[in-house]
């Protein structure tokens, strides 16, 4: 037994294999098989059973066909039918050959596991992606990279140190060093509070308190607690969210196993985030906020290097936008006045699903609590005054104004919440009216960030959308006139009418597609204002979607979030301002070819979608 | 050295397995049939006096060729090797010296032949010097032996087209597939293995073609040309 060198040699010349070790090409070399197809011979059929090959074209050029319509040639050394095989789903297209073809087969079992591990098309694609994954192994960074995936379980590290309430401070701080913990847990009986070093220096040191009073004076409690299968990343953004940075986790039944720490669960240079939210917090002046908020984009560029992935950076990006608006409004506020009307400050769009990135608009909307029709000028005017104060510092901040106005300086977008409401139940009614369904998607995804959040809010009047089929027939309809581009073709993206342009959007072509789709989908489920992860999976749950479909589009979401971010912290380095616009001569082939597959993928769910409707008008 | 008998029985335990493993029948469509493509390099091309100095196998099942399951081995030469050969294949007598002597070192090729159709390009050489070397195991050459080079000929008078190149080399890249490692047995094995796949899905678009009429070329050949 022997593998060919010749063949070695030739798949090295080819990403993904040029950066595999030779002992790992060796083993590729000795589980390939050489299959030759005549010119017309279909090698597999759209929507078959997952593949359980990898293919790799030696000499010829195969087609890429979906439902009739060639979409792609690939050359030699192209490789097909990996998404099938490592995603495990239906082949999303027709792979012909084009001219008699060679090509090389690898089983998928060998070929997942060396292209991939034990991961998904995600995973794989990501490293791919990311083109510079080799500069970034290393032992911490990947351990730290995967606490983030894990249940947060596996970030403890040791059993906790627990107290009754009645202990001295001294005793506890004993306690605490003797442990080496940084932490301590309160036992109260029914609940626990939690008292952390930093809670000791600032409330036990600076307020001069004794070390003989109870620990309990100083503690928090009852303290927030995660349990343990929660992800690591889901952990951190609470952390960051509520501005702590210990979090006792809990068994189901809430035994206490352990404390995790920021640290815990990501690498020193990701805790600028916390830092930068700290500084957030802390601005008195619009100057100051400004200052603070310069740091978000080297933020955004730490983490990315540190591994964390794109919906993960949305996240925190997001947690980030939402912590400078209400820093924002708190300066504006001081400044004007009380304002007339209790009133909520809503983020909307991307901010608003928490998926906003560098090159995102912050766009807003007020709501005003009043009689209907309140509408006195006097009102009118605070809150365009406020809502263009606010815009304007949060441009100083570094975000762009909404190009398309949708934004609460628009004396649109600053109404009462009666006539928000109001407006929202007619479009349910009559979603024929002008603007319906713009407004229906911008409402939908919207936030409260600033003001009373407890009050009813107007994205939940869709929660009943479900008993308006007009309306969401016609939110299907208006989803799914966004499409992908259908393919490559020598260095130009063709889009539905034919058209080449060497210049990508991500943004139009890619994400929209998909949160449109959701954003739909998700109604349909009775889902409102959430991320487009969330949406996709009270979908499938609901039956809307398939969960294939839901997983298909769920991937491709993630891999263009993945890809716009690659471009947006380039552009960040090279101190550009960011954008959703990409050269395709930037991408790798692979990474094209995954971009391929992604817009295949979304056309046919799109199309399944679009055939689902005309069977059930 | 006493010459071999043809009678003599076959011994080696390589030797039993192939004579008593039967190939394919005739009639089995070619892609059901299991082959195995065999390149020798040789001293020179005269089987009295020349002798095998590198062999390779590549096995095609299912109308594949299994590229991770071959086999390449040398054979010691009882004589030093003529220079003209060496200028062919590069390997020179000393490069020989560690290898085992032909009787020996040919017994994973008939345990890598066994049960297997056999392949090559250009039948005449194999045929004898495979001949001779499994007589000395007691073993006679199965047939059918498929030959490249003639079903590259019945391809292109069957497409009503010039003659198509003999060299091995020359007819892989009139059918646009890739040539390895020329005059390196593995190489021209993999070579000729592509070969036979190309070869046998373009005249199956004619008729359907079994394990014997492929066999069966040459004969196609003349009464095409008759």
């Amino acid at each position: 037994m022997a593998a060919i060198p010749d063949i070695l040699e030739f798949l090295q010349r080819y990403p993904p294999f040029a950066d595999l070790d030779p002992a790992a090409l060796e083993l590729l070399g000795d589980v390939v098989d050489v299959e030759y197809h005549r010119a017309g011979q279909i090698i597999f059929s759209q929507g078959e059973d997952p593949v359980e090959f990898l293919r790799v074209i030696r000499t010829g050029s195969v087609e890429v066909v979906s439902d009739g319509q060639v979409l792609d040639l690939l050359e030699m050394g192209e490789m097909f039918g990996h998404a099938s095989m490592l995603s495990g789903l239906p082949t999303g297209f027709e792979a012909r050959a084009a001219e008699d073809t060679l090509t090389y087969r690898f089983p998928a079992a060998t070929a997942s596991q060396i292209l991939a591990g034990p991961g998904a098309l995600r995973y794989v694609t990501r490293l791919i992606l990311e083109d510079r994954h080799h500069l970034r192994s290393g032992p911490s960074r990947e351990a730290t990279r995967d606490y983030l995936r894990q249940p947060v379980r596996d970030a403890i590290r040791s059993a906790p140190t627990i107290c009754p309430p009645s202990t001295t401070i001294r005793e506890a701080a004993q306690l605490m060093t003797a442990n080496g913990a940084s932490a301590l847990i309160v036992d109260l009986g029914s609940s626990i509070g939690i008292v952390t070093n930093s809670d000791l220096r600032s409330r036990v040191v600076a307020e001069g308190l004794s070390g003989d009073e109870p620990v309990s004076s100083v503690m928090t409690a009852p303290a927030f607690t995660v349990t343990a299968e929660r992800p690591g990343s889901e952990v951190l953004l609470d952390m960051l969210d509520r501005g702590v940075k210990h979090f006792p986790v809990t068994s189901a039944s809430g035994r206490v196993l352990g404390i995790v720490e920021d640290h815990d669960l990501i690498a020193i240079e990701t805790k600028s985030s916390f830092h930068l939210r700290h500084a957030i917090g802390g601005a008195s002046t619009v100057d100051e906020l400004v200052a603070a908020a310069s740091k978000l984009r080297p933020t955004v560029i730490s983490l990315h290097r540190g591994g964390m992935t794109a919906l993960d950076v949305m996240s925190v990006f997001s947690v980030v936008a939402d912590a400078l608006t209400r820093r924002a409004l708190d300066l504006v506020a001081a400044k004007m006045g009380d304002a007339p009307r209790r009133f909520t400050w809503l983020a909307l769009g991307s901010q608003a699903r928490r998926e906003a990135m560098p090159s995102s608009d912050l766009d807003s909307a007020i709501a005003w609590f009043g009689r209907e029709n309140d509408d006195e000028p006097s009102v009118r005017t605070y809150f365009d005054e406020a809502a263009t104060a606010v815009t304007h510092t949060l441009t100083r901040c570094g975000f762009r104004p909404d190009e398309h106005r949708v934004n609460a300086s628009d004396p649109l977008f600053v109404r009462s919440l009666s006539s928000w409401t109001r407006e929202a139940q007619s479009f349910l009614e009559d979603p024929t009216q002008k603007k319906a369904l713009v407004l229906v998607s911008v409402l939908v995804d919207s936030r409260p960030v600033w003001g009373i959040e407890s009050e009813p809010l107007i994205a939940e009047t869709f929660r009943v959308a479900r008993s308006y089929p007009q309306l969401l027939r016609l939110l299907a309809r208006f989803a799914l006139s966004h499409k992908p581009p259908v393919g490559f073709i020598r260095g130009l993206a063709i889009d539905v009418a034919g058209e080449g342009r060497s210049r990508l959007d991500l943004k139009r072509g890619a994400v929209v597609p998909i949160t449109d789709l959701a954003r739909w989908a998700g109604m349909t489920a009775g889902v409102t204002c959430a991320s487009t992860t969330a949406r996709l999976q009270a979908a499938s749950d609901c039956g809307t979607l398939t969960s294939s479909d839901a997983l298909t589009l769920r991937d491709a979401f993630e891999l263009t979030s993945q890809l716009r971010l690659d471009h947006q912290v380039a552009q960040l380095i090279a101190g550009l301002e960011p954008n959703d616009e990409i050269e395709l001569a930037e991408l790798s082939p692979l990474q094209r070819n995954y971009l391929k597959e992604t817009f295949r993928a979304v056309i046919s769910v799109q199309r399944r979608v679009l055939n689902d409707l005309s069977w059930n008008p | 050295m006493r010459r071999p008998s043809l009678l003599r029985t076959p011994t080696s335990p390589a030797a039993k397995l192939y004579a008593g493993t039967p190939v394919e029948a005739v009639k089995t469509p070619w892609r059901k049939a299991h082959y195995c493509v065999v390149d020798l390099e040789l001293s020179g091309l005269d089987p009295r006096n020349d002798e095998i100095i590198s062999f390779a196998a590549v096995p095609i099942d299912a109308g594949r060729v299994l590229a991770g399951s071959t086999l390449y081995g040398l054979c010691r030469p009882t004589r030093p090797l003529p220079e003209r050969s060496i200028l062919i294949h590069g390997i020179r007598t000393v490069d020989l010296a560690e290898a085992p002597p032909l009787d020996e070192a040919i017994r994973p090729l008939i345990t890598a032949m066994a049960g297997r159709v056999l392949v090559v390009h250009v039948a005449w050489v194999e045929r004898s010097f495979l001949g001779r070397a499994f007589a000395r195991q007691g073993l006679r050459l199965r047939e059918p032996v498929l030959d490249t080079c003639e079903l590259g000929q019945l391809l292109a008078l069957t497409r009503q087209q010039p003659p198509a190149p003999r060299a091995l080399d020359e007819l892989a890249r009139s059918l646009n597939l890739p040539v390895h490692q020329q005059h390196h047995a593995l190489g021209d094995a993999l070579t000729t293995a592509q070969l036979f796949l190309a070869l046998a899905t373009n005249l199956e678009e004619y008729i359907p073609e079994t394990v014997q009429s492929l066999a069966r070329a040459s004969q196609r050949l003349s009464s095409y040309r008759g």
